[in-house]
């Protein structure tokens, strides 16, 4: 187990929904709600592409 | 009733062309005979990583993307966009244990989940268990997808009154059935580039085009707020409210949890070349993410451009799942709205063909080959796979009859409650053996018992049926044999996730006592290292299909 792969975990903060529960601030007109979530995908591309170079296959 | 005849022409015309792909799939990549499941139904086990894209991606965004997310977010706002949260988070999960079963599938031959079961615990219930569920979860889903055809179907004016009424949905099923038959997982595999194709074609034009249309983004989102302000319902709203955010984040992590136990999502996943190309996978597999999010967030333009839904002439009341193919009828011109309606209706289609091999290499594998025919052959096998498929797809049909929620999503969840409660027997087994084989029998019992008990008792406030309304439960209806600990409260939580830790719980209750019994743990035909085989190892067992 490579500690790199701790950083899977780190979407999950996705799930603490008071985080992101408001309208304001809006970009581009999306409300703060919509625009975070989306935000959260590269996060969670960038934290799996990590762990494929790093440590996807050490045993 | 009348007909957009524009629309229904391009819509034909489209589906013809699937069509024919669909049976000359049977040849394409061809490596040995169909009549072996490898070949049929894993495609010979050769996918490369743009394949399994489309193969997954497939799989993934279906009619519940196109369809049923929108229906949500038209009628009860921010809660239906969980479905983002969900597709963000499935990656991260899956992705470790997703390679190591890859790896120990290649190494013992197993076409299933189930298989694997069996090979790690040796125990034939445990293997049934997880096939039974595995087939049962797949129908409402399938379910879904032909709620998604059949409201494209409905917008085009085929929208008829009583059985006749879903005859156009029967006769597009009934190809599905013939060409799936004919071609196995080649077919939906081919299928899924156009109607890739054609998603990314239509809903890129939408993004573009409706927000202009409709005075910017912006003000797509206040006419959004400005409706669910004027209702009464407390629980809608453009961002959450107090009562519904344990369910938004239990929907996105119970769905996250359950998508890759389908087992048509593992289909996808067995048929892949390598360990890398899932990894490329997950890693590249977001970028439908974007699109669903943007896709989502239809069902608001909807609301701005005063969409309404069709009264669906079946059950007499307003069908959501028309939203989204209503508003491109309202807002484009007959024959993009023709092209949009295809891409719904072959989004549906894959999907279902996908999820109706995955169940019927279930029923072959581990329930026909484990107890009814021991002997049978490759040939036998295969031809019992091809009609357990057709089976799998009219149980869907039957379900939408017998099961009608408030909002069409709920077929998914509803299937999603039944599969998680595979989570401890399958995901677990990748890492441990600690849990002992009849404590996970016995979470599965109260898992799945509880979990249907609680969605028994949920009702329809639409159709103002008394069952099987929907898969959000107040905890003040959180009921124990009668007790009730959260009596009073209005909080909601996704039914799934109950259950899923009363499953653990018990699993875990059980183990502890037979632990301690040392009562025998059944067999493991695994070794460590044969989770991290990859392509070219001699040890992983040749495909068979490529030997005859």
């Amino acid at each position: 187990m490579s500690r790199w792969n701790l950083l899977l975990l780190v979407p999950l903060v996705v799930l603490v929904t008071p985080l992101y529960n408001s309208d304001e601030p809006r970009l581009f007109g999306f409300p703060f709600f919509y625009w975070l979530q989306f935000l959260f995908i590269p996060v969670g591309v960038l934290c799996v592409a990590v762990v494929y170079w790093k440590a996807g296959d050490r045993r | 009733m009348t007909v957009r005849w524009t629309e229904l022409i391009i819509f034909t015309a489209l589906f013809v062309l699937v069509t024919v792909l669909g049976f000359y799939a049977a040849r394409w990549k061809g490596g040995g005979s169909l009549d072996h499941l490898d070949e049929w139904g894993l495609g010979g086990r050769k996918f490369g990583s743009w394949v399994t894209w489309f193969l997954i991606g497939g799989d993934l965004y279906t009619a519940y993307t196109f369809v049923a997310v929108p229906a949500l977010m038209f009628g009860a706002g921010a809660m239906g966009f969980f479905a983002l949260p969900y597709t963000v988070l499935v990656y991260p999960l899956v992705f470790l244990p997703l390679l190591r079963l890859w790896s120990v599938s290649r190494v013992h031959g197993y076409v299933t989940p189930a298989d694997f079961v069996l090979g790690r615990y040796g125990s034939a219930t445990l293997a049934l268990l997880v096939a039974v569920t595995g087939i049962v979860a797949t129908m409402p889903y399938i379910a879904l997808q032909l709620a998604g055809l059949e409201a494209v179907l409905r917008t085009m004016g085929l929208n008829g009154a009583g059985l006749a009424g879903h005859a156009p949905l029967f006769v597009a099923f009934v190809i599905l059935a013939v060409y799936t038959y004919q071609s196995g997982l080649r077919a939906p595999a081919l299928i899924a580039f156009v109607k890739d194709a054609l998603i990314y074609l239509v809903i890129i034009a939408a993004v573009i085009i409706l927000p202009a249309k409709l005075g910017g983004w912006g003000s797509i989102f206040d006419a959004a707020d400005a409706k669910f302000t004027a209702t009464k319902t407390p629980s809608d709203g453009i961002v959450l409210g107090g009562n519904n955010q344990l369910q938004y984040l239990t929907l996105a992590l119970g769905s996250a949890l359950a998508l890759f136990l389908y087992p048509h999502a593992l289909t996808g996943a067995l048929a892949s070349r390598s360990r890398n190309v899932i990894k490329r996978n997950m890693v590249a597999l977001p970028a439908y993410s974007f699109v669903l999010g943007l896709i989502a967030l239809l069902g608001y333009a909807a609301i701005a451009a005063g969409t309404k839904p069709i009264v669906n002439a079946a059950t007499g009341r307003p069908d959501s799942n028309t939203v989204v193919p209503m508003l491109f009828e309202g807002q484009f011109s007959s024959w993009f709205a023709g092209i949009a309606f295809a891409a719904i209706g072959i989004g549906a289609l894959v999907p279902a063909a996908i999820m109706s091999i995955a169940a019927a290499n279930l029923w072959t594998r581990n329930i026909y080959k484990a107890y009814l025919r021991r002997d049978a052959t490759a040939e036998q096998e295969t031809q019992q796979a091809k009609i357990a498929s057709l089976v799998v797809k009219f149980g869907a049909v039957a379900l939408i009859v017998l099961i009608d929620p408030q909002y069409s999503i709920d077929l998914q969840l509803i299937g999603g409650v039944i599969i998680l409660q595979t989570l401890p027997i399958v995901a677990v087994a990748l890492y441990t053996r600690w849990f002992h084989v009849w404590g996970l029998i016995a979470g599965w019992v109260v898992g799945m018992g509880w979990g249907l008990t609680l969605l028994y008792g949920i009702p329809n406030p639409a159709s103002g049926k008394q069952h099987f309304g929907g898969s959000a439960l107040a905890l003040d209806k959180l009921s124990l044999l009668g007790w009730q600990p959260f009596a009073g409260s209005q909080v909601q939580i996704y039914v799934g996730f109950v259950a899923l830790v009363a499953n653990l719980l018990a699993a875990a209750l059980v183990t502890i006592v037979l632990r301690q019994m040392r009562v025998f743990n059944g067999t493991d035909e695994t070794q460590p290292d044969d989770y991290y085989e990859d392509e070219g190892s001699s040890r992983l067992r040749p495909v068979a299909g490529m030997l005859s």
